[in-house]
């Protein structure tokens, strides 16, 4: 399983582009994903976006950084030495649509699939299971990041958010989860609650 | 949580459209809903998706069924009897990206969350926490809907697939999978894997 988060200049990825690639191989977390690159040519900047990822327009239009092509290729060809490449992360539907389709712009085929294993999901059954009354928000899950992160004991994500370590704590956040157990050393010292030790 | 499913005409929702919705309201599952809906004009046909659906071109033509807003309106008013209208589902994004396609082109106000709860990821966790292999294919695992429903017990989907029994089916394997519990009646008969007892 890979845990993936990337960051982009906006939402749609026909309009927006990739930015960064963080990925954690959740098996063997010492091996990990990270990337930056130049905007695509073409793509459209939403300065909301960019405010929650902190590159500024200088640096992503720097065309000393590598091009969104480079970078995809340099990350599958880091995801073609590991054997389960089912994708995981936080609402992550929208990471693998722009994978899909900025490989897809290049001529590449993407060898993801919409199978992907949500961390929201897993929080989400973790309260059923507890009984605990859900946070709500427009009448749908309001199981947003930081919520998962404190219930799991660990800190709130940085800001400006960064893709490698949003991969690294959605993957400690898993392993917490389903083992009960700590992942990283970054994460070591924040205590793991009982309800989620084995 | 509303757990549903929905068959389409084709696997894209600019230019396919839903069929047929059916759900279950998973915290008072004799809540139902089933609907079909005509094909949306100008809209294309899979015979790909039909064949996976059951319907024909003559019934998906048919003038005297609703229109898919109508279908979708209908949803969207049942849904609103519930305190947590949370999507879920199995591989259930494919389907909220066509009721938030469908939302948009009817301008209909209503906002369906993208925070959703899948099959999909419960079996992977259920999987490595009881240390299995994974059924893989091109390096994915895959947990298809039979793979899920064998796995807690149940029977194999009816082929053609019907979008109230993929909900029925697919609800159930929630309660089995969260609570090592039966829910629906229609199931009853089939025993719960000692594994997923609690």
């Amino acid at each position: 399983m890979i845990v993936l988060d990337i960051e982009t200049t906006g939402e749609i990825p026909w309009e927006h582009s990739i930015l960064s690639i963080g990925a954690i191989e959740f098996s063997n977390p010492s091996n990990q994903f990270y990337n930056e690159c130049r905007i695509r040519e073409g793509a459209k900047i939403d300065p909301e976006a960019l405010n929650i990822n902190g590159f500024s327009r200088k640096e992503i239009e720097n065309q000393d950084k590598k091009s969104l092509k480079d970078a995809l290729t340099e990350f599958i060809e880091w995801t073609e030495k590991i054997d389960d490449t089912t994708i995981a992360g936080l609402n992550h539907y929208m990471d693998v649509y722009f994978l899909e389709f900025s490989l897809n712009f290049y001529g590449m085929k993407s060898p993801f699939k919409y199978r992907l294993v949500d961390l929201h999901t897993i929080a989400y059954v973790n309260h059923l299971n507890r009984g605990l009354e859900l946070p709500l928000e427009s009448r749908g899950s309001a199981l947003k990041s930081n919520i998962i992160y404190k219930y799991c004991g660990m800190p709130v994500e940085e800001f400006p958010h960064n893709a490698l370590t949003g991969a690294k704590m959605e993957a400690e956040a898993f392993s917490r989860f389903i083992y009960g157990k700590n992942l990283l050393t970054e994460y070591k010292e924040f205590e793991i609650p009982d309800y989620l030790k084995k | 949580m509303i757990v549903l499913d929905a068959e389409m005409s084709g696997l894209d929702p600019k230019i396919h459209s839903i069929l047929s919705i059916g759900a279950v309201d998973f915290s008072k599952p004799e809540r139902q809903f089933y609907m079909e809906a005509k094909l949306r004009n100008n809209a294309q046909i899979d015979p790909e998706a039909m064949e996976v659906n059951g319907f024909t071109t003559k019934e998906v033509k048919d003038k005297n069924k609703p229109t898919e807003k109508e279908m979708i309106l209908k949803l969207c008013k049942w849904m609103d009897d519930t305190k947590d209208r949370t999507i879920g589902g199995h591989n259930v994004q494919n389907d909220i990206k066509f009721l938030k396609y469908a939302i948009a082109l009817y301008q209909i106000d209503y906002k369906i969350n993208s925070r959703a709860v899948d099959t999909y990821a419960l079996t992977y966790e259920s999987y490595l926490k009881r240390k299995l292999k994974f059924p893989m294919k091109d390096n994915i695992a895959d947990l298809k809907s039979d793979v899920v429903f064998k796995y807690c017990g149940l029977k194999q989907e009816p082929h053609p697939h019907n979008a109230l029994t993929g909900a029925k089916m697919e609800a159930e394997a929630f309660s089995r999978l969260i609570y090592g519990k039966n829910l629906l009646k229609d199931f009853k008969n089939f025993k719960i894997p000692r594994y997923l007892i609690q």
